[in-house]
């Protein structure tokens, strides 16, 4: 687009006419000789008009009620088909969904059963709500816990000709060995595909990280939006930090001994390799014992929400740069709360679902003395 | 496409009406903001996007998808958009003579015949670009917001904040500059996958 690319102010204004849909004669012609100069003027026109569309979706979104859209086209479907039994079964169907969620403590089944047929590859969804963790395992042997606010789907033929999850959350997998069927775990940015390993994923769509860390055995790093370097592996006790940006765009795939300078350029995804992590800190959320390393009460204070599911409010940011370390034994989030504000000098105020974290004035002036002595 | 694509794509072509929902749900929003850009009107976009969804179930047997599914819904409303427009300009002489103007030129979109038409729609990046949009200036964030958000017309801005119909025109095509200047790898990574 640098090369002898021009617009004049008046075509400049043909265009933004031409996107708003006040487009007169006039504007027509000076369009469409401008567009006639150089293909990347179509190109631009294309790119501007991909923007216009999409900058207006959350607007629209809002005034689109997609379940009484969805509810109308049923009707209109009902109206087209002869197989109308079809429709009742899809009724039920969906009346067993809704009441499995409504029954739901850990994870809630979502698929339709279609009797007297050959079974049919359907979608099974998998969601460990806020406040919640549960362990799942697959047809093949294979064992997932998932965290909170985690959600895994795969297709009900899964174990059979293929061993497909997509992810979303954080969830821990024991993979059982088959070297027939790779197992992989796609989250949208990162695909990890294991053959008889046990690895982490934490891939919660709010954080700005992709991270994989592997326990056992050698997992392979893909991506299909962005470029990694090829055959990435990981090895035991190494976590892979994969780095989104929104301004996603070539990604630095970095190994190891290479050179560190090309990692992370900011604005730029990039995936950071660390080696011989301790990965029991990493995993242990899924046990009764979470041990947490050193960790600054920001970040905490995320996980805690999704542990909980609570809201964390905090009085100051400077309160979110202390740092915790501990283990904790399946506590209330009251004990949690108590035992960070041993070593902090911070109050908290639990109101329902909501936690006021506050600076403790007292504590502070005593946390002073200590320092200058 | 993704393994899990290819399952659900097959599922749908068995007539699944589990499937047929999710892809529904995930895309019917999505498609109606662009079919909103030809038609300018919300009820005859959802209409549009309401047939397509009715003759895509009906059918679905014969559903052959080669690239990626959103890329055939987006390319499929996008064709459903044309005949649309088609059909109003041979109302034209119930239509304005500007109105001709423009749907002579949105017939011919995408102008670049390789262009993944809808590709940030469907790769969900309006939050993205909500982000961007906070991040400008702010005579021109305020104008293109009023512009986009509010559906305003550059006279009725050009009023609301005493400034000539011409400077609200720079700043949207400052604006749009600055959008695709933010995210011009992400277009160059979405044109591989079409």
């Amino acid at each position: 687009m640098k090369n002898n690319f021009v617009i004049s102010d008046r075509e400049k204004e043909a265009l933004i006419n031409y996107l708003s849909g006040h487009f007169s004669n006039t504007d027509a012609e000076i369009l469409n000789t401008w567009l006639k100069k150089n293909p990347e003027n179509s190109l631009l026109t294309d790119r501007f008009t991909d923007i216009w569309q999409a900058s207006s979706y959350l607007q629209i979104n809002k005034s689109i009620d997609v379940q009484s859209a969805w509810n109308e086209l049923q009707s209109g479907l009902q109206q087209n088909t002869n197989n109308q039994s079809h429709w009742k079964r899809w009724l039920q169907v969906a009346a067993i969904v809704i009441i499995s969620l409504l029954a739901g403590g850990l994870g809630s089944y979502f698929i339709s059963h279609s009797q007297n047929q050959k079974p049919e590859p359907q979608l099974v969804e998998y969601v460990s709500p806020l406040g919640s963790r549960s362990f799942v395992k697959l047809n093949d042997g294979s064992k997932v816990w998932l965290n909170s606010g985690t959600t895994i789907k795969y297709s009900n033929t899964f174990g059979n000709n293929n061993r497909h999850i997509e992810l979303s959350g954080e969830a821990f997998f024991e993979v059982a060995k088959n070297e027939q069927l790779p197992f992989t775990v796609n989250t949208g940015e990162i695909c990890v595909t294991a053959l008889g390993t046990k690895f982490n994923v934490k891939a919660y769509k709010e954080e700005k990280t992709i991270e994989t860390t592997l326990l056992e055995g050698a997992v392979k790093l893909e991506s299909d939006v962005v470029k990694l370097q090829d055959d990435l592996v990981l090895k035991t006790n190494e976590k892979a930090v994969f780095t989104k940006r929104n301004q996603s765009m070539a990604i630095v795939g970095q190994l190891r001994s290479e050179n560190e300078k090309d990692i992370a350029t900011p604005g730029r995804p990039s995936l950071k390799i660390i080696q011989s992590v301790d990965p029991q800190p990493i995993v242990s959320w899924k046990e009764k014992r979470w041990i947490i390393n050193n960790e600054k009460l920001g970040s905490l204070s995320v996980k805690l929400e999704r542990r909980y599911d609570v809201n964390f409010i905090f009085d100051n940011e400077i309160l979110k740069e202390y740092s915790f370390g501990g283990t904790l034994e399946d506590e209330t989030l009251a004990q949690v709360l108590n035992a960070i504000s041993y070593t902090a000098p911070i109050r908290y105020v639990i109101d329902g679902k909501t936690v006021y974290i506050m600076a403790d004035g007292k504590k502070m002036e005593k946390f002073k003395n200590l320092l200058m002595k | 496409m993704t393994g899990i694509e290819k399952e659900l794509i097959e599922s749908l072509k068995k007539g699944n009406p589990k499937s047929f929902e999710l892809v529904f749900k995930t895309y019917y929003s999505r498609l109606c903001t662009y079919a909103f850009d030809y038609t300018r009107q919300l009820e005859t976009a959802e209409d549009l996007v309401k047939d397509f969804f009715l003759n895509f179930w009906n059918n679905r047997e014969k559903l052959e998808i080669k690239t990626s599914l959103s890329g055939y819904l987006f390319r499929s409303v996008h064709n459903q958009c044309l005949n649309y427009l088609e059909r109003e300009k041979k109302k034209k002489l119930e239509i304005s003579s500007d109105n001709l103007y423009l749907i002579e030129l949105k017939l011919r979109q995408p102008l670049s015949s390789d262009y993944p038409i809808g590709s940030l729609l469907a790769k969900e990046m309006e939050n993205q670009i909500e982000e961007i949009i906070e991040n400008l200036p702010e005579q021109c964030r305020e104008i293109f917001k009023l512009s986009r958000f509010d559906e305003l017309s550059h006279k009725k801005i050009a009023k609301k904040l005493n400034i000539s119909e011409n400077t609200v025109k720079v700043q949207i095509y400052r604006a749009l500059k600055k959008i695709k200047e933010a995210i011009p790898f992400i277009l160059a990574v979405l044109f591989s996958f079409f």
